[in-house]
């Protein structure tokens, strides 16, 4: 059976759309249960997601979701096919000729015939219609997101979902704590209440003092993220960067983060992480493929909870208030050394959930809050 | 891909870069990031309609394996108008997948016969760019990235470039005198077509007296052993007091060295000045 370093699964980054959606070649998976017309897992994700978004045949959701599918994001739960549906084309309507780039596919097969699939995607889009942000500004924007799936014949039964809001409301002129003071006044799923409760509870509990060295000589993508989650995000402990990242790499962060070599990097996450000092951090999922023969893609699924400590004037109410972020990245390795990062979640529902949670009504910029 | 993108700007000619470009390339001139065929070709067109259809005075190519970069001087008719361009892009010889171009627009609103703030309100608003804070300082123990360390070059051509790169991390003044051919040709973004290696020193103080906590980072390196040249792409940080407040800004820039017998014969300093006006929103000009 191929592995998930098997050459000869789809490989989305030199591919051009033609290709993708038009492949030749043999299965080169099982699939269990999927259609004939997928070679394989990477294949089936580019091609219906094409389907649904750009080609806005929302309808497909009832072929390629099942019923019951729970989708996770930070800012709202939805528990069934229905759901995806209403979503999708609420964000059409706001967002009419969103364009969904596939830039990569990360994946990994279970023993259960199941796939998880984590895709890196880039949108052009432009905000035509009112949306959960605010009135249409009518300006286009760009947003990175990584949808992570669970695939089992032929329909997607799970999804954890995350979105670089920040960076897209700062493009349609939107101050991004005045789109989070109107997030804030959605009511969200009566299940996303639990399933932030039981989150939150569950990663504080996680062991931030034990020791994780890294295994340079016996190296794996398992002990290495493990590692760079605890050494640097769990102990702060950044004089450890140059282990885990290349000495220029490139690292993408929510909001406009652009940082590029360590010394930089270093001033991200220590500015990012200063908002919730005592943040836990757990890797909830980790898939690797190969890249090319010397580098490696790994997608990751994490969470980190702690206390909020603000970081602007406008929301220093919110001290102490409960500060969770459900969180992807992809790392491209190449020599045990992360040469290409792009981490994503959404900062608007991050500081929504606080001003929610929270009960107070935090004045908007127009209405004479000084812009800090 | 050179010829390509040359006659993209000489000739209006989209049907041939075209099919370079994927659905995912990404291709960022003025500091905005124009993903795909349809916001590339937007790109494309906008940049045609301002540059006119002018002829190629020079141009300095370097061909690397996986990324490769371009330099190109456009004259127009009368040659009284010049326009340098560069191009650093990834490839894999059929397809482009990012591409990171700098125009220097000082020359460019010469050439449209505009004033600067003209250019820069109808220049595109650049990606979101949050600059954090980091320690600037070289310390013993901490690392910086150096030539070394994102490229393999040749033994003479390394030790030149890792004493140009010393000029820029480390202020090594005394660099230029040693480094330079004294009739090196340089040119630097804004400041005319022909430059001395002097001038370029000169720059290199006043910008280095001009931002406080600075920082140099190297971004990637290829080079071109039969032309002898090396184009850099890297960044400055550092503070700058626009206007009695105080600004973090970041530098894109672009430098092209021509490296003959361990000498620098040639370099083209590359920024887009405009855009860095209209990123942080200088009330007064870097320099």
């Amino acid at each position: 059976m191929p592995s998930q370093h098997d050459k000869s699964i789809t490989q989305v980054y030199w591919k051009p759309l033609e290709e993708l959606l038009n492949p030749i070649g043999e299965k080169q998976q099982q699939l269990v249960g999927f259609d004939d017309e997928f070679n394989d897992i990477v294949d089936y994700i580019i091609r219906i997601t094409h389907r649904i978004w750009e080609q806005k045949n929302i309808g497909l959701c009832y072929q390629y979701y099942s019923d019951i599918c729970p989708v996770f994001t930070l800012g709202g739960y939805s528990e069934d096919v229905e759901q995806v549906v209403q979503n999708t084309l609420k964000t059409i309507a706001a967002f009419p000729d969103r364009s969904l780039i596939g830039e990569n596919v990360i994946w990994k097969e279970s023993n259960d015939n199941s796939y998880y699939s984590s895709h890196l995607i880039t949108s052009i889009m432009t905000n035509t219609g009112d949306s959960e942000f605010g009135p249409a500004t009518h300006k286009t924007g760009r947003v990175t997101t990584i949808a992570d799936c669970v695939c089992f014949e032929n329909k997607i039964i799970k999804e954890w979902l995350v979105r670089d809001n920040s960076f897209l409301i700062k493009q349609l002129g939107i101050d991004p704590i005045d789109a989070a003071i109107r997030f804030a006044t959605v009511t969200p799923h009566p299940e996303f209440s639990q399933w932030f409760d039981a989150e939150y509870k569950r990663v504080l509990q996680s062991q931030h003092r034990i020791e994780i060295n890294l295994n340079n000589e016996g190296w794996s993508p398992t002990n290495f993220v493990q590692s760079w989650v605890q050494s640097l995000f769990n102990q702060k402990q950044f004089s450890k960067l140059g282990d885990y990242y290349h000495i220029a790499a490139s690292h993408q962060w929510p909001g406009g983060r652009q940082s590029l070599g360590v010394a930089q990097i270093s001033g991200t996450l220590i500015q990012w992480l200063a908002q919730c000092p005592d943040a836990k951090m757990t890797v909830d999922h980790i898939a690797v493929v190969d890249f090319d023969k010397d580098t490696i893609d790994v997608a990751i699924r994490w969470s980190i909870a702690g206390q909020y400590t603000p970081h602007t004037q406008r929301l220093a109410s919110l001290k102490g208030n409960r500060f969770f972020v459900l969180g992807a990245s992809h790392l491209r390795i190449n020599n045990q050394k992360i040469i290409k990062e792009a981490t994503v979640f959404d900062e608007i529902a991050l500081y929504a959930n606080l001003i929610r949670e929270s009960g107070q009504t935090l004045p908007l910029l127009e209405q004479g809050t000084k812009h800090v | 891909m050179f010829k390509q993108l040359i006659e993209l700007y000489t000739h209006g000619d989209l049907d041939k870069i075209r099919g370079n470009i994927l659905h995912s390339t990404a291709w960022r001139q003025h500091d905005f990031t124009s993903y795909g065929n349809s916001q590339i070709e937007k790109q494309w067109l906008k940049s045609i309609e301002q540059f006119g259809f002018n002829q190629l005075e020079s141009s300095l190519t370097v061909s690397g394996d996986n990324y490769s970069a371009l330099c190109f001087e456009l004259s127009n008719k009368n040659n009284e108008g010049h326009i340098n361009i560069s191009l650093f892009f990834e490839h894999n010889e059929s397809h482009i997948k990012r591409v990171n171009c700098i125009v220097d627009t000082i020359s460019l609103a010469q050439l449209m016969n505009v004033n600067n703030e003209e250019l820069i309100n109808i220049l595109p608003i650049p990606d979101p760019l949050l600059v954090s804070q980091f320690d600037h300082q070289l310390h013993p123990q901490s690392n910086h990235a150096k030539p070394k360390d994102l490229v393999s070059l040749p033994s003479e051509m390394a030790a030149a470039v890792d004493r140009w790169w010393n000029i820029w991390q480390a202020s090594q003044l005394a660099g230029f005198d040693t480094l330079y051919e004294k009739s090196a040709h340089v040119n630097i973004a804004g400041s005319g077509a022909k430059n001395s290696y002097e001038q370029l020193r000169n720059f290199r103080i006043k910008l280095s007296n001009a931002l406080g906590r600075s920082y140099c980072q190297l971004e990637n390196i290829c080079f071109d052993p039969t032309e002898k040249t090396v184009a850099v792409s890297w960044q400055i940080d550092g503070d700058y007091l626009d206007n009695g407040i105080m600004k973090r800004i970041r530098i894109p820039v672009m430098s092209f060295l021509t490296i003959e017998d361990g000498k620098i014969s040639g370099e083209k300093f590359q920024v887009d000045w405009l855009s860095l006006s209209k990123r942080f929103q200088l009330q007064t000009p870097l320099l």
